[in-house]
């Protein structure tokens, strides 16, 4: 039970991080590489403030901005120099490994006895006068790891509400309109390049604030913790299409949530199933092939049965 | 809403059913109860050597305190595989697992471990840490009782201090040491910051470089040889480790040496190396975790820096350096036995009249290319010739490219120098294509008549002549069988693809049939196949592996060693490193280094006026046999008194001070 709702705030806390990266790849049709960079920015930035006792919220909300300014330079890289997407990413990548080492000042920040958000969240039952541990369904689970992962859930379903509200906005429509048809939009009189801008301002903001929970969750940043992020986030947006099909944005949002969700559930089954750590990586790989073909049977089912019924209606 | 609620509802099953599973797998773990014996959980980062090593002193000594895994205790391994998101998931997975103890090896696995059981749900030891107090987990620097109840470990920090004091004890008069080091690594970082220290009070300037990766290490090295670098010194930091040899090529420019803190460094060329020897911190982990499971109470145990040290020395790194570096009778004595010999080989002076112009060519950086480099250029100074003043030479490589090589051998035509030196089979073989008036005098080529030098060693093209690097085939049948006496079967894996694999195949079938030995031969052709191969070799009944040199199994040459020791069946090289750093028990090598010496000498006999024609090709002089006794042991292999005696180099780690 404790694995299981580890397994599930971190799955949330990283679904942050999948929302940017869906912003980016999905909205944009950019791969914007700056996500590798501004997740562990946004995990040094929080991590240092928090260190030298800021409000956590401050904290967090900094490592949000920061994550902001890290997609504006891209995206400036990108709209006003025309320099390649890719690459405009691959720059400010590169170039945040050096910021964050600065800005932590060294590799890895601990902040395990510093109040962070999450610690504030796990302290909230025993000051509303909850016991220690509380039993669910016979399970006993500690208030604090309740508390935390309700904290996620909190900031998760926030996060995707002012989304979702954002994406249907005049402005939020536009940003989706240039990622569809940029030419359209462009007759419209919108400028696209400051639509870019901004959409990648918000998905690596997100991004980093995705990585800044993560580092209060887990108790310290560590400047190589944003290696392999991107990759993460791809593989939970395309598990959430694959599970919701092709959708409305609110409804694409959810399953990138549950895409990152079921990730980290199947490296926790792999994990508690006692599996070899050799093959580790091996298994997470097999888990997304399998979450990748499985829907697309269910889609061929639904369909051939909607055909029959087809059919049958005919003969009557 | 409805069909909103359709779109959903696969994603949200699917995530019931993975929460479901994962609780069922968490009941059965529940119902079980109250286990008999001991739950240990080992929670590792990442597959590394030096973790590696500390993981096998930690199950070795819950073997030394009467704790046979399967038996009296049930140990599982977790490794999280350089990610931390996953040993996060994973310390959560041991705290939910009923463990009565975890281990973590690494900083980041103590803090992971620490964070996710801040509640002390379960008893934490910790080691393979360089910091322990720096990493924020609760520990006091001043106070070594000071920690949480449920949490004690070792600290180990690399002997920084130590290391400079040697430095200083071999070359009185260094003053500047300069460092490359990337700031991505707490300990390279702690380390520094030690280093830093400990140069202020020696009244040494330490001049600094940093690099976020292997490949920038070489700029960042020759920046500091710029500034006229007594010496250069590397810290517990991976990422310079793994670019030893750029440093070595940048310090072997201006002739200073190179000294680390790792024991490894010395047989790549650093002048010393000293270390923690971390199987020994594993062991005293694993010690302190086995006295927990016996009762001892955590809060009563002292968290203090403990460093076994291992000191590696390398007397060849130590010649031709501008100033002069002497090993002390206490350094020798500090120093283990995987001393590589002084090699006294001088061989004639003959220094012509005017400035000499050669052109060397590589086909591919590779070790055994860039050794014949190295022993070329050393010998040439051995003999006296100094690079810009009595000689020019152009060294150039084609990266694998046969289109480039090509290209280069028509540059060295039209430019003529006075002699071509190649350093692999392709270089050799474009050279004798496009070059006819130049002296090309070959190094690191197995078959120099294959290659088309010649109709046999004697008989040859007149501008060509060389050094044939051909394993000593004959020498090694005698030595297996002295070292393995009951030995009726022997075998090797090779590679079709390859000429010069089938050719040492051929070579190694004749010479065990003269030895009356039997050999059994698995194809193979791509690397990955390497393991699978070896195991399947040994299934057929081999007693011991001797395993030829060749390009692909250079590669995999781990993959052959893995299966070796699962089985283990002794395991036999050709190359020297692989007795040093790798898996064999023995290796019995031409070597490369020596090669290039050897190409020197006929160079110079070249230049003073003999023919080409008139010089047969010849085998490497020297034979190195390189015994580690560590290896060995895996194997349960007994190496006879008299070829110990015989040995070149002997590794026997565990008998260090």
């Amino acid at each position: 039970m404790n694995l299981l709702l580890a397994s599930l705030t971190i799955g949330f806390i990283l679904s942050l991080l999948s929302a940017g990266v869906y912003i980016s790849f999905r909205i944009f049709h950019m791969p914007d590489i700056t996500a590798d960079g501004s997740f562990a920015l946004g995990a040094a930035v929080s991590a240092v403030l928090i260190v030298q006792e800021v409000n956590p919220v401050v904290a967090t909300s900094a490592g949000f901005a920061a994550g902001c300014v890290a997609g504006l330079v891209t995206g400036m890289l990108h709209t006003r120099f025309k320099i390649n997407n890719l690459l405009s990413g691959i720059l400010v990548m590169t170039a945040l490994y050096s910021v964050n080492l600065h800005i932590m000042g060294k590799s890895n920040v601990p902040m395990l006895y510093e109040t962070t958000l999450m610690t504030m969240a796990a302290k909230l039952p025993t000051l509303m006068g909850s016991e220690d541990v509380v039993n669910i369904l016979g399970w006993d689970i500690s208030n604090s790891d309740a508390a935390t992962f309700l904290f996620a859930i909190l900031m998760i379903v926030a996060v995707s509400v002012v989304l979702n509200r954002f994406f249907r906005t005049h402005l939020g429509t536009a940003m989706r309109a240039t990622g569809d048809n940029p030419d359209m939009i462009r007759a419209l009189g919108v400028n696209t390049g400051n639509m870019i801008t901004l959409g990648l301002c918000i998905s690596n903001g997100l991004v980093a604030l995705s990585g800044s929970l993560l580092a209060q969750y887990q108790g310290f940043a560590d400047v190589q913790m944003g290696i392999g992020m991107i990759v993460l986030g791809l593989a939970s947006v395309i598990i959430g299409e694959a599970l919701v099909g092709s959708a409305g944005i609110g409804l694409t949002l959810c399953g990138v949530i549950m895409g990152s969700l079921l990730f980290r559930l199947l490296i926790a089954i792999a994990l508690r199933w006692g599996l070899n750590p050799t093959d580790l990586k091996l298994i997470t790989a097999i888990f997304v092939l399998v979450a990748l073909i499985v829907p697309r049977f269910g889609g061929k089912l639904t369909h051939r049965k909607q055909r029959s019924s087809h059919a049958s209606d005919t003969k009557v | 809403m409805l069909r909103l609620l359709k779109k959903l509802t696969l994603g949200v099953s699917l995530i019931v059913a993975a929460s479901a599973v994962l609780l069922i797998s968490d009941l059965g773990q529940w119902k079980k109860g109250g286990h008999s014996v001991p739950r240990v959980a080992i929670l590792n980062y990442a597959t590394r050597p030096v973790l590696e090593d500390g993981q096998r002193g930690i199950f070795d000594a819950f073997k030394d305190h009467g704790f046979i895994n399967g038996e009296d205790i049930e140990i599982k391994l977790f490794n999280a595989e350089n990610d931390l998101p996953t040993a996060n998931t994973m310390a959560s997975a041991i705290l939910g697992g009923d463990f009565d103890l975890v281990v973590s090896i690494s900083t980041p696995c103590l803090q992971a471990m620490a964070s996710a059981n801040r509640n002390g749900t379960v008893k934490h030891i910790f080691g393979l840490v360089t910091d322990p107090f720096g990493a924020g987990v609760g520990i006091s620097r001043t106070d070594p009782l000071d920690h949480p109840a449920h949490l004690a470990g070792i600290g180990t920090f690399q002997p920084v201090k130590e290391a400079f004091q040697i430095a200083r004890e071999m070359c009185p008069e260094i003053r500047k040491v300069g460092v490359v080091w990337n700031p991505a690594e707490a300990c390279s970082e702690a380390c520094t910051i030690m280093a830093r220290d400990t140069c202020k009070n020696m009244g040494i300037e330490l001049l600094e470089a940093t690099v976020d990766s292997s490949s920038g290490v070489l700029e960042a090295a020759r920046a500091l040889t710029a500034r006229d670098v007594d010496c250069i010194w590397i810290g517990g930091d991976n990422t310079v480790e793994l670019a030893i040899s750029s440093l070595i090529k940048a310090t072997s420019e201006i002739r200073v040496p190179v000294f680390a803190n790792a024991p490894s460094s010395a047989h790549n060329g650093a002048i010393f190396g000293l270390g923690a020897n971390y199987y020994e911190v594993g062991k005293i982990t694993g010690d302190l975790a086995a006295r927990t499971l016996k009762g001892l109470d955590l809060a009563t145990v002292r968290i203090e820096n403990v460093a076994p040290e291992r000191l590696a020395i390398n007397y060849e790194a130590a010649k031709g350096l501008r100033s002069t570096w002497r090993f002390t009778e206490r350094i020798k004595k500090l120093a283990e036995s995987a001393n590589i010999k002084h090699d006294a080989s001088a061989s004639p002076p003959g220094r012509p009249g005017r400035k000499l112009q050669f052109s060397f060519v590589h086909y591919v950086e590779s070790p055994t290319s860039e050794a014949t480099e190295r022993g070329f250029l050393q010998q040439l100074e051995t003999i006296g010739l100094r690079k810009g003043v009595d000689y020019d030479i152009k060294i150039r490589s084609s990266q694998r490219d046969m289109a480039t090589l090509m290209a280069i051998m028509d540059a060295v035509a039209s430019e003529k120098p006075d002699a071509l030196i190649t350093s692999s089979t392709p270089t050799l073989q474009a050279a004798l294509k496009r070059i006819t008036h130049i002296p090309i005098i070959f190094g690191g080529v197995a078959n120099p008549v294959i290659a088309g030098a010649g109709e046999s060693y004697q008989d040859h093209l007149p501008n060509t002549t060389g050094i044939s690097t051909m394993s000593a085939f004959e020498d090694m049948v005698t030595l297996l069988k002295e070292c393995v006496p009951n030995a009726k079967r022997i075998g090797t894996l090779f590679v079709p693809a390859e000429i010069n694999s089938v050719y040492y195949k051929e070579a190694l079938e004749k010479a065990a049939q003269q030895g009356g030995l039997e050999l059994m031969t698995v194809g193979v052709s791509t690397s990955t196949e390497v393991p699978d191969a070896t195991l399947s070799l040994i299934s057929k009944g081999v007693d011991v592996i001797c395993q030829i040199s060749d390009n692909l199994n250079n590669s995999a040459f781990s993959g052959i060693t893995k299966a070796a020791e699962k089985t283990r069946t002794p395991l036999f090289a050709f190359v020297s490193s692989y007795a040093m750093n790798s898996g064999a028990a023995v290796a019995l090598a031409r070597d490369y280094d020596q090669g290039g010496r050897d190409v020197a000498d006929l160079l110079i006999r070249v230049m003073n006026g003999e023919s080409p024609k008139d010089i047969p090709f010849s085998y490497v002089k020297k034979t190195r046999l390189v015994i580690n006794l560590n290896n060995a042991a895996t194997y349960n292999l007994k190496i006879p008194a008299h070829v110990l005696e015989k040995a070149d180099t002997v590794i026997n780690l565990s008998s260090s001070p």
